[in-house]
């Protein structure tokens, strides 16, 4: 191992000297994605920024530490680590989420965190019975609007403004990102209206990436992991939105490539009304109304998409998302008020 | 392996047609992208490339001032290299292949880099010049100077350059993709190889296509273990005191993970990929990891 990680690893000191007790053979290189130091073209702007994870087995054998390193310049690893260490202080939440250090020097950053053993709710949520994916939701969404509430104490320089905000001014850029990608005008008028007649909603910092993937369970226990994002949203139920279409996605692929998520929720399907229940359960906890939940349903669609075309994603990834916008535009029109349409056969 | 094509694969006139497109002023990704567009798109396909260099992080080396690129390509384990070490030797036999080198370094205005033609077995540097010698993608190309296509012979000739071109506590990375070029199974045991051979000869005979491509695809898999044999005890006949071994998965093109070719790192690693068959974590827990992983990577350090 290069000297320099070596005294990094060490540096970080999670647990005393982390590298002292790693052999020969227990280090891998994981999600290799690009390279420290990063590669700069003549112009001078980093091509990729990314890096590696690292996962340090202990002498059992087993994972014991997960590493991610990244360039200095990846302003999300240094966020995601002061996140995380704030989190590790809260006496409730350091059952939730990895203990964490960071360190860095001049040429890379190092997040060392404990590895947390588990399965992805990714690979388990198809599988459930509706009964226990109804359940598990429930629990899991428990613990991100936990820690969301706390986060606002633990890290109030992330809150932008402590007002509520109107969901129709935070959606403003997104819409006009959208109306430039070729969303029609008719369609960016209704959704402009449904924000506006939701009003205004109070901050909450939102984990901003909570699908399943980043989900561990383990013995009955939820963990939230990559919170490299955590704050960036801060419009309460996103992550609520967030997590209920990629689990029902997870569940019915099928369904989920061939029909708007936007569609099927609003539809008579058994599961699109556990959907409905789970979403205006996590609203009412979050002092929501089916109105302000419709809109922050418009806000998720349309904050979604303007999030993959400002990352630079391809058409391909961020059409399937446009066509959740437009299903939302098409529920809209008419006149139909969108908790309506959405909340109102319950 | 050349990222991100396999320049191995390409012929002297697709290679002179490289070396063309940038005398004439092409940019060299745009020259590259023309003769080969990439699945990935550009964005994906440079941020691939870029961090086949990151293994640099696995070595131990005291110094990290000069580094030789072996059989360089169209360079991109030269680029990982001129981001780590003071100075940057790149080499290759093929002059298209040195002339498409420079006019990259040149374009990227990497001034730690020069480029020479020379053939792998016959390094035009004296002993003990190097910290850190790379020879990506061993086996997949002729090497000039080198008579026999026999890999063992090319092992040992380039195997022994290297080691003498590197100083004491230097290190020589050796990227290798399985299985080993056509004609001859590297000797793990001559009775695997003969039993290789054999199975690939009566295979070739059998009419069905798709069944004959599944049985190859797994016969192949068996000389997986010869080459996790072979070139360790090369390399320790070239006179390297310590090697570690690698794999690389799933590509040299995408190298998304590196794992340590030991049977407790590969078991931890199967248990992470939650989607993958149940027969693999057997394999690793009988040992038979090389089996598992199409690209291995070797360090010797002398």
């Amino acid at each position: 191992m290069k000297r320099k990680l070596r005294e990094l690893l060490t540096a970080a000191g999670l647990d005393g000297d982390p590298v002292g007790e790693i052999r020969d053979g227990g280090f891998l290189i994981l999600q290799n994605y690009g390279a420290i130091p990063p590669a700069v073209r003549k112009s001078g702007y980093y091509v990729w920024n990314r890096g590696f994870n690292v996962l340090l087995l202990g002498p059992d054998n087993a994972p014991r530490y997960f590493c991610k390193c990244r360039p200095i310049a990846d302003a999300n690893l240094e966020r995601e680590t002061t996140v995380l260490q704030a989190f590790n202080r809260d006496p409730d939440l350091r059952t939730v989420v990895p203990r964490t250090s960071g360190v860095r020097d001049g040429e890379v950053q190092l997040q060392v965190g404990e590895f947390i053993r588990g399965r992805p709710y990714e690979y388990t949520v198809a599988r459930l019975t509706e009964r226990a994916w109804v359940a598990s939701m429930g629990q899991i969404l428990d613990v991100a609007r936990t820690v969301s509430t706390r986060a606002g104490s633990l890290l109030p320089g992330l809150l932008s403004a402590p007002a509520p905000a109107t969901l129709r001014a935070a959606a403003t850029d997104a819409l006009t990102e959208l109306g430039a990608a070729g969303l029609a005008e008719d369609a960016l008028q209704v959704l402009d209206r449904a924000l506006a007649r939701a009003g205004s909603v109070p901050p909450l910092l939102q984990h901003g990436d909570l699908w399943p993937a980043n989900v561990l369970g383990h013995h009955e226990t939820w963990w939230l992991l990559d919170f490299e994002t955590f704050g960036i949203v801060q419009v309460p139920l996103y992550d609520v939105y967030h997590f209920v279409r990629n689990c029902w996605t997870l569940r019915e692929p099928d369904a989920a490539a061939s029909t708007a998520w936007v569609t099927r929720l609003a539809s008579d399907a058994p599961d699109a009304e556990l959907c409905r229940r789970t979403i205006l359960y996590q609203a009412r906890q979050l002092g929501l109304g089916p109105t302000e939940a419709a809109g922050v349903l418009a806000y998720y669609v349309v904050d979604v998409t303007a999030q993959f075309m400002r990352r630079g994603a391809r058409r391909t990834i961020w059409e399937p998302l446009m066509r959740e916008v437009r299903a939302a535009a098409d529920l809209l029109r008419g006149g139909a008020a969108l908790h309506d349409a959405m909340f109102g056969r319950g | 392996m050349d990222a991100p094509n396999a320049v191995s694969s390409w012929s002297d006139q697709a290679l002179a047609e490289l070396a063309a497109r940038v005398r004439r002023g092409a940019p060299w990704r745009q020259a590259l992208r023309e003769l080969q567009p990439s699945p990935w798109g550009e964005s994906a396909q440079h941020g691939t490339e870029d961090a086949r260099g990151n293994w640099l992080w696995l070595v131990d080396l005291a110094r990290w001032e000069r580094a030789l690129d072996v059989q360089g390509g169209i360079g991109t384990a030269t680029a990982a290299l001129s981001r780590h070490f003071a100075a940057v030797q790149y080499v290759d036999g093929t002059q298209s292949l040195v002339e498409f080198a420079r006019a990259r370094f040149c374009e990227d205005q990497c001034a730690n880099v020069s480029c020479t033609q020379a053939g792998a077995s016959s390094l035009p540097y004296g002993s003990g010049t190097f910290d850190c010698v790379v020879w990506d993608g061993a086996l997949g190309r002729r090497v000039t100077g080198v008579a026999t296509a026999d890999p063992r012979a090319v092992l040992a000739a380039v195997l022994a350059e290297c080691r003498r071109v590197l100083r004491p506590g230097g290190c020589l990375y050796v990227g290798i993709a399985t299985g080993p070029p056509s004609g001859r199974v590297l000797p793990a045991g001559p009775i695997l190889s003969t039993l290789v051979r054999m199975v690939l000869g009566v295979i070739r005979v059998v009419p069905s296509a798709s069944w004959r491509q599944r049985v190859t695809r797994r016969v192949r898999r068996f000389e997986h273990l010869a080459v996790a044999r072979a070139v360790p005890r090369e390399l320790r006949a070239a006179g390297f005191a310590r090697v570690q071994a690698y794999y690389i998965d799933p590509s040299f093109q995408q190298p998304w993970n590196i794992i340590p070719a030991g049977r407790r790192a590969v078991m931890a690693y199967e248990r992470l990929q939650m989607t993958r068959g149940v027969l693999r974590p057997w394999l690793a827990w009988l040992s038979l990891h090389p089996v598992l992983f199409d690209c291995h990577a070797f360090l010797a350090y002398v």
